[in-house]
């Protein structure tokens, strides 16, 4: 491997004699045949992108293992990354969608799946009337998250979860930066309105949901 | 400006991430208008709400997924020694093949011992030291099922990298911490 300047700031993981690799060159090296190359680029991101991927799936070992297939699809598709760009970004959009391409095709939307697999963490007392009266802040969060519109909660998932900037939320949806600052607003708006309503009758939420219109934004 | 496009805006409130004109322009209509003003108390609520779950990490469990994906991405090199070889190694090999050489060529009675000289020194393993792995050939592996996304390049330059709003700093979690 080729190191950098020494002028370079260092990151946790990717040392040597001080010196740290950049991801544009760890990108090259692995191109070039360097295994240890990747596995750099994989421990600098491994725990970051687990940790985004949970919020979506709520299961430790499936964020793992979309975690790893993520590493897996960008290995295969490294021929066409441009390294003009930021690898990070790139890599996270891979691992977003599969957590959505997952979610779509497996969980049931609506009441019935926080205490299915979205809770599987932390699954509330069998023996209680109401289970919904012991879910916690985070159950309860992530029950009003599942009835927002995918591309609406993604934001906010990125944003007010995880803290990327909506720069870098544009960068890993590949969307304006504008576009982004436009679906933050409407999910926060959203999901003030579902949290007002969440205490009420299931029903009335859905029936809430079903005359909510979508409506789309900036291109 | 309607009470519907400042809702918008307040949204963006919260979290302190409208400009500063925007912003003022924002308070001063939630001070006069006692609806939007209910908005944006639902909204702080609802957004600190939010962030208290943001503020607690998710709990990343297990070793690192290196190890399942470098058996996968390079198989061939699974349960092989890596750099795990004395660094004169690749001399010393280079040495015998030229000393099998020199012998094959000084002494033409030795021309079968040639052989068993030959195969001793294993082409595979020459090959293993260069490490000369291309990982194209790694590409041809039959694609995932479960649908396939544009990954394209990235469509925008990177503005205002890790300067989110300090109100909803995230320690350790903000950016990619990328070089
Ligand atoms: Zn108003």
């Amino acid at each position: 491997m080729i190191l950098m300047s020494n002028n370079e700031t260092s990151t946790a993981g990717l040392e040597e004699s001080g010196v740290t690799l950049s991801d544009a060159r760890l990108v090259e090296d692995v191109r070039r045949g360097d295994h240890d190359a990747y596995g750099g680029l994989v421990t600098r991101y491994e725990r970051r992108l687990i940790g985004v991927i949970l919020r979506f799936v709520h299961d430790t070992e499936l964020a793992r293992d979309l975690a790893q297939e993520t590493f897996l699809r960008a290995f295969e598709r490294l021929d066409q990354f441009d390294p003009s760009r930021r690898f990070g970004p790139w890599l996270f959009r891979i691992g977003v969608n599969l957590a959505l391409d997952y979610l779509r095709r497996k969980k049931p939307r609506g009441w019935t799946s926080l205490f299915s697999e979205a809770g599987s963490d932390k699954s509330p007392d069998p023996s209680t009337a109401d289970p919904r009266k012991e879910i916690d802040l985070r159950q309860e969060v992530q029950f009003v998250l599942e009835q927002i519109p995918e591309k609406y909660r993604t934001v906010l998932i990125l944003r007010d979860l995880e803290n990327f900037s909506t720069s870098e939320i544009a960068a890993i949806e590949n969307r304006k930066e504008a576009t982004i600052r436009w679906r933050l607003a409407e999910a926060r708006s959203r999901f003030q309105k579902l949290w007002v309503k969440r205490n009420l009758n299931p029903d009335v939420v859905d029936s809430y949901l079903g005359d909510e219109e979508f409506t789309d934004e900036l291109s | 400006m309607s009470c519907h496009d400042f809702q918008h805006k307040l949204a963006l409130l919260v979290g302190e991430e409208l400009e500063v004109d925007e912003a003022i322009a924002a308070r001063r209509h939630t001070a006069q208008c006692p609806a939007c003003r209910e908005t944006l108390k639902q909204l702080s609520e609802s957004w600190t709400a939010l962030r208290a779950v943001g503020e607690t990490p998710t709990e990343v469990k297990g070793g690192s997924l290196w190890p399942r994906v470098r058996a996968q991405v390079f198989p061939a090199t699974v349960g092989r020694p890596q750099r795990d070889y004395p660094s004169w190694m690749p001399t010393a090999t280079l040495a015998a093949a030229c000393v099998a050489l020199l012998i094959f060529v000084g002494s033409t009675p030795m021309l079968d011992n040639h052989a068993e000289t030959a195969s001793f020194v294993d082409p595979s393993f020459q090959l293993n030291l260069d490490e000369t792995v291309d990982p194209a050939m790694y590409r041809n592996r039959a694609p995932v099922p479960g649908g396939m996304w544009s990954l394209s390049t990235v469509g925008q330059e990177h503005h205002g990298f890790g300067s989110p709003p300090s109100a909803v700093q995230h320690a350790g979690f903000g950016g990619f911490n990328e070089l």
